[in-house]
């Protein structure tokens, strides 16, 4: 080593020997400490480690009820209890998975599916093996308790909808959360956290969901909780009260059982939705345990779309029923004089193609009244010529269509009115004046939701007031839209839709009701070209009936759809917003009866109060029985 | 190459030192992890202790002055490096701390810096002829050690960071730093 080291005999020996002795201190002063954890108290330390095992269980916090707008229970929440499989022990799970398999009922490739899912997870989480445990099932853990401590009970809430089918597309239903809604949570959901995944569950999940307890226990070598450390309550979510009335909910579901199509009834005053169906559905109930797999792909590849809400996401021709739009354009732009009038023989031509009347045979001299009520689609072929696509579109958009109405719910679709622009922006080409003719009576591009023609229908009836749609009661800053309209064009526009109901021959005459000011409007949208139905000899259309009351300033207006009929609007979809209609009327005239005999005897002067809860009138009880609802 | 060390020159008490520290660590890797999802951490440890054993014995067989020779080089390529990582350097858990470098590999230049810095300090003092450290001498070193002390505090990695300050302060300490010169430094 020797010439190596001729710079090092510089360093001075003294303070060489100071740093050599601060390192050993520093050594010997680990040594003492791993000494003193791994050796002096190291009994004292496994004693904790294995005598008393702390052990976390979850309280899960139940997620608020829905209510009707009487508060009567639509969906609520009830305890259950899930397996858990504790994994902190891998040589002991693998020794007692077959008795435990044996014991639930549970195929052995599941239960090693799971704990494969589960691998990455920290040891310490156990992994629920089994959501929805029977009595046999809960009795087996308890009874096992010395031998299987791997085994732990967990008290769960479940999600009830108690109506099953009854309005699920608009409750929608909840879920494990999924991976990237954890990662967006910032740590606030931990796998296997039930959230809301579609519909109201969803838009609301924030207030319906609580904040899950924990209650953490010592428990000994055999799993018996020795002593509870600390036990945190868990907070259950809070409860919403929708604007849905179940009265009316029941009988929308009743007409529209074994149907495809959809149903929106509103106030038409404040927006508040009192019934919402879409058909076909599913039921959510389904979806409160762990769905299938199987059940899953049924539902989700249906083309009958189950899981759609078709009240605000299917996006349909308007037929006949744009021609409120086209009235109201017509009277209020005074674009044409009011006494215009056509002569239709059932046929015409236009840009040289023929257009035909839904009545072969024609309606002979029509003017705008006439129009409306027997629905011709001779005028309004005329009408929307000399209108022109840009002032339809400017009526249209202005009155809510092509546009989300801001309904409460996630997922609405926005549907569609062209407009030369649109056709510019989006196909690059120039509109062609034929495509105003199909426009003007709601087919062609232009594409619709039922929530947005009741909206509008209710809108055109108020004068251009335009209500935001909402579920939720008391739902803050509903916004408003004002589209103003000349008092002489909502007068002729709801006398027409008067007459349509009132009026013998009006498409809707067998839908009046005896003191009610029911107006509507029918409208049927062709699936198929007119040459094409003739050669098959089939029709397949859509139905519409938009119907309100009273004639001005409505209570209430319905939307009604009835998708793939052979009949026309009037009489496929006109009963639906009939009954609904007649519901709402005969259930105020009860209220006021009650009110008048309970509260007039005891207090003359006082008016009434208003707040006298309305129970179901024996009438009703009927109609809830049909749809196979269990009463709350 | 008469003066290459053989077996028999080897330290063998420090060796057993080193070996002892390292079983040890080797036991609390396998005791902590145990049964949980880094189990099996012990066996990875066990094989890079042996690609250490290796190196060791690899470097025992080189000159320690060819290192010293190449002190600024493999300084300028560490501070690079250090550069290097904070702009493509990629993150995990919060800092910027790594280059990767394909195959599963990443490199931490901070740890190399730590040998680094220990040469280049070495060369430094080796090469002060008198039994006292200036005032200039101990402004260049401490120059040339924050340099990559503050690189590695930017990552964020106090810990690395601060592991080269003792360095810095015993290494002036055996090469001559007077006491009222430390005491200055202390304040």
């Amino acid at each position: 080593m020797g010439s190596w080291n001729i710079n090092d005999q510089r360093i001075p020996q003294e303070r060489l020997a100071l740093v050599s002795y601060l390192s050993v201190g520093l050594v010997v002063l680990l040594m003492v400490g791993f000494w003193k954890l791994q050796v002096v108290q190291s009994g004292h330390f496994l004693d904790l480690a294995e005598k008393n095992r702390v052990r976390s269980i979850p309280i899960i916090a139940p997620r608020g009820p829905m209510l009707d707008r009487e508060g009567r229970v639509l969906v609520d929440s009830y305890p259950s209890f899930s397996i858990l499989l504790l994994r902190d022990d891998p040589k002991g799970l693998e020794k007692t998975l077959p008795q435990i398999e044996d014991g639930l009922g549970i195929s052995d490739e599941d239960l090693r599916q799971e704990l494969e899912t589960a691998k990455f997870e920290p040891k310490f989480q156990p992994v629920v093996i089994k959501p929805a445990a029977s009595q046999a099932d809960i009795a087996f853990v308890e009874s096992h308790r010395a031998d299987l401590p791997l085994l732990e009970l967990l008290m769960v809430q479940r999600r009830r909808y108690q109506n099953g089918e009854m309005l699920a597309n608009t409750i929608g239903y909840v879920g494990e959360v999924s991976e990237q809604q954890m990662d967006d949570s910032d740590g606030h959901y931990r796998p296997g956290d039930i959230v809301g995944k579609a519909g109201l569950e969803r838009e609301y999940n924030d207030q319906l969901e609580g904040t899950d307890g924990l209650r953490r226990v010592v428990v000994n070598s055999v799993g018996k909780v020795m002593r509870t450390l600390d036990n945190v309550e868990a907070v259950p979510g809070r409860p919403i009260q929708l604007t849905i009335d179940y009265d009316l909910q029941a009988i929308a579901e009743a007409d529209m059982v074994n149907k495809t199509g959809a149903v929106v009834a509103m106030d038409a005053h404040t927006g508040e939705i009192l019934a919402m169906v879409s058909r076909p559905t599913f039921d959510p109930n389904d979806f409160a345990v762990r769905i299938p797999k199987a059940e899953w792909q049924k539902l989700n590849g249906d083309k009958e779309t189950p899981l759609l809400n078709r009240a605000i996401q299917a996006q349909l021709a308007p037929g006949s029923v744009f021609k409120i739009v086209m009235a109201a354009a017509m009277v209020d732009s005074k674009a044409i004089p009011e006494s215009y009038g056509v002569f239709c023989p059932g046929h015409a031509n236009f840009y040289g193609r023929e257009f035909h009347c839904w009545r072969p045979q024609g309606h002979g001299e029509v003017e705008l009244h006439k129009a409306l009520v027997d629905s011709c689609d001779i005028f309004f072929y005329n009408v929307g010529k000399l209108l022109g696509i840009d002032k339809i579109a400017y009526y249209g958009s202005g009155l809510g269509l092509g546009k989300r109405t801001g309904v409460d719910l996630p997922s609405e679709e926005s549907g569609l009115m062209p407009s030369e622009e649109w056709v510019q922006r989006v196909y690059h080409r120039k509109w062609y004046a034929g495509e105003t003719i199909s426009v003007a009576v709601g087919q062609g591009a232009v594409t619709v939701t039922p929530i947005q023609l009741a909206r509008m229908a209710a809108g055109v009836a108020s004068g251009g007031t335009l209500v935001q749609p909402h579920l939720l009661k008391g739902f803050l800053n509903a916004k408003t839209d004002h589209f103003p309209l000349s008092d002489e064009a909502v007068e002729q526009v709801t006398q027409g839709l008067f007459g349509v109901v009132n009026e013998p021959g009006g498409t809707g005459y067998h839908l009046r009701l005896q003191n009610i000011d029911f107006c509507g409007k029918s409208g049927t949208a062709q699936l198929m070209s007119y040459d094409a139905s003739n050669r098959l000899g089939t029709k397949k259309m859509d139905g519409w009936f938009v119907g309100f009351a009273p004639r001005k300033n409505p209570d209430i207006v319905v939307a009604a759809i009835v998708q793939d009929t052979v009949e026309h609007g009037g009489e496929a979809a006109g009963p639906v917003v009939h009954d609904i209609v007649k519901m709402f009327y005969d259930k105020r005239t009860s209220k006021t009866q009650q009110q008048a005999t309970t509260a007039a005897p005891a207090q003359p002067g006082s008016g009434g109060s208003v707040s006298s809860s309305l129970t179901p009138t024996r009438a009703n009880a009927p109609l809830v029985a049909a749809v196979g609802g269990q009463r709350p | 190459m008469s003066d290459r060390p053989q077996i028999k020159d080897f330290d063998w008490t420090l060796l057993a030192i080193v070996a002892a520290i390292n079983l040890l660590g080797l036991l609390e890797i396998y005791s902590s992890t145990h049964a949980s999802a880094m189990s099996g951490m012990h066996w990875k440890q066990l094989i890079w202790l042996g690609v250490g054993v290796v190196v060791m014995f690899i470097m025992s067989q080189i000159d320690y002055h060819t290192l010293l020779d190449q002190a600024p080089i493999l300084y300028i390529a560490g501070v690079a490096g250090l550069l290097v990582v904070a702009v493509i350097g990629y993150s995990r858990l919060g800092a910027k701390r790594w280059i990767s470098l394909g195959g599963g590999f990443n490199l931490q230049v901070s740890e190399l810096i730590k040998l680094i810095i220990i040469i280049v300090l070495a060369r430094y003092f080796s090469e002060v002829r008198t039994d006292k450290l200036t005032l200039t001498d101990i402004c260049k070193v401490s120059v040339l050690t924050l340099i990559p002390v503050a690189l590695i505090l930017k990552q964020p990695d106090l810990g690395t960071a601060m592991v080269l300050v003792p360095v810095l302060l015993v290494g002036m300490f055996l090469a001559g730093i007077e006491w009222k010169h430390l005491a200055v430094g202390w304040y």
